[in-house]
């Protein structure tokens, strides 16, 4: 049976959760890396991630960050399949990034955690699978 | 050729010694670093126009208050000078060996000693792999405990015999005595503890030559202190000589680039971006000892990368896996030796955790 297919912000919602679980110290970098809030559009879903009371929280909605990223689906797939290099997205206009240089770097490394988060997650496969909708990783 | 198995009193003893490697040692019940054990099997094939490596791995992972197995093959197969491949990651229930076994199944994918040499087959469709093969040792192993001054014990086969394929996308391979290599590892360890290390193994053909080499150096986890060094060299079935740590000197001639590089798994490239690698472009080292010497030197082709992250901190390790040629020549116990073939070098490199940017 395929897996239920989920939003970008579900994604990116439970893997935090499952992050902050088993990946504590990627979680807590990407806490003290984030600069305030991001605003993130994937395709046609906008949210905003902001740090509250020690914890990242998700809402959907166009508001204003000191940092905004829009991608699209496509471009997110094939940079974790290896298809599409971080800088080829950027200069290809499949991702694009707005922000004040220290923000952006702040950014950068909160990436980076994620990344890390994810990679340390049992869980993240799982999710993946279901935001591809084609079955387990 | 097909594969025809021999029986002679020298292939038991050959496959007895194989035994002695490929048996599944698995955490000591109760040791104190059963919760951080690793054991993996690790197999190079140079066929005539492809080369492939072969990784069985099973690691002890901590799980809500307890700890589990969990099992990776990786494979990576170079053609025409390009990496191809990935791995796939494999939970409990699909994980079957047990101590003292030479049997490892991880899914669909198995690896086995038997009355011929060893067994492997996998099946990975995510990767369009599939492989089934026949390595036949041609040299008698060597353990050793740890490996040099890290925490990892170490078997090796340095030459087999190949027979079998390969099948990579649409691509066929076949296997017709081609050599190989294999080598079991096992201890307990984290990944970014203090060590990396430098490997290589010779992949002669018979008509290369007799020897089997294999050289490897340790170093701290900066990569700027050299703990133990060793060089290998069998001679058809035997083991004519060890070189060790003062008897080597190691020196190396830039640096390793590339425009693409594969990287294993292919969400690493996040981690790990850019086409600088660390790897010496080539490699050389002396070893002399008495009226012994043998003088080598590798020369690095291309790389691929195999990316783990580190238990100790937001960091990874990389395993650089680069194809390369090998030139040993030298004199050992009154022999003239000579010989140049392809080999396999693995360097492993730390870059900064996260943590330790600016």
């Amino acid at each position: 049976m395929k897996p239920r297919a989920v939003s970008f912000l579900e994604l990116l919602r439970t893997s935090l959760w499952y992050m902050a679980r088993d990946a504590p110290r990627a979680y807590s970098m990407l806490l003290r890396a984030i600069p305030g809030s991001v605003s993130i559009q994937v395709d046609q879903e906008i949210l905003l991630v902001r740090v509250e009371s020690g914890r990242l929280m998700l809402q959907s909605g166009r508001y204003w960050a000191p940092v905004s990223l829009q991608t699209s689906r496509e471009a997110i797939l094939s940079l974790i399949d290896g298809r599409l290099r971080l800088l080829a997205a950027v200069k290809g206009g499949q991702l694009s990034l707005y922000g004040k240089a220290p923000d952006l770097i702040g950014f950068d490394v909160a990436f980076r955690a994620y990344v890390h988060g994810a990679v340390r997650s049992s869980a993240f496969p799982e999710l993946l699978a279901r935001y591809r909708n084609t079955g387990h990783e | 050729m097909a594969f025809v198995p021999t029986s002679d009193q020298s292939s038991e003893q050959l496959r007895a010694s194989l035994e002695r490697v490929a048996r599944y040692r698995g955490p000591q019940p109760l040791g104190p670093l059963a919760h951080l054990h690793k054991e993996w099997l690790h197999y190079c094939v140079a066929g005539r126009d492809i080369e492939l490596l072969l990784n069985f791995s099973i690691a002890r992972r901590a799980r809500n208050q307890g700890s589990t197995n969990v099992g990776r093959v990786i494979a990576l197969v170079r053609a025409d000078g390009a990496w191809s491949g990935g791995t796939e990651s494999f939970t409990e229930r699909d994980i079957h060996c047990a101590r003292g076994l030479s049997q490892v199944v991880l899914g669909s994918c198995s690896a086995q000693a038997n009355a011929h040499g060893l067994q492997l087959k996998a099946s990975l469709p995510q990767l369009g792999l599939w492989l089934e093969l026949m390595l036949v040792p041609e040299t008698e192993s060597f353990v050793r405990r740890p490996l040099l001054r890290a925490p990892v014990c170490w078997g090796v086969v340095p030459r087999l015999r190949a027979w079998g394929s390969l099948r990579s996308r649409d691509a066929v391979h076949v296997f017709d005595g081609d050599p190989a290599y294999h080598d079991h590892n096992w201890g307990g360890f984290r990944w970014g503890d203090d060590f990396l290390w430098q490997w290589c193994t010779a992949l002669p053909r018979l008509d290369e030559g007799p020897y089997g080499v294999v050289f490897s150096r340790l170093f701290d986890r900066k990569g700027l202190t050299e703990t133990g060094r060793s060089v290998l060299v069998w001679r058809a079935e035997q083991l004519l000589r060890v070189f060790h740590d003062e008897n080597i000197r190691f020196s190396q001639d830039g640096y390793l680039t590339q425009k693409e590089i594969l990287n294993v798994p292919s969400v690493m490239h996040l981690l790990v971006p850019g086409t600088t690698t660390g790897v010496p472009k080539t490699l050389h080292f002396e070893a002399r000892s008495g009226a012994d010497f043998l003088q080598g030197t590798a020369t690095m082709q291309d790389v691929a990368r195999i990316v783990i992250p580190n238990e100790t901190d937001l960091g990874v390790t990389v395993i650089n896996e680069c194809s390369c040629r090998l030139v040993v020549q030298g004199s050992i116990r009154g022999l003239t030796v000579r010989q140049e073939s392809r080999a396999i070098f693995e360097h492993l490199t730390a870059p900064p955790a996260v943590e330790e940017r600016p």
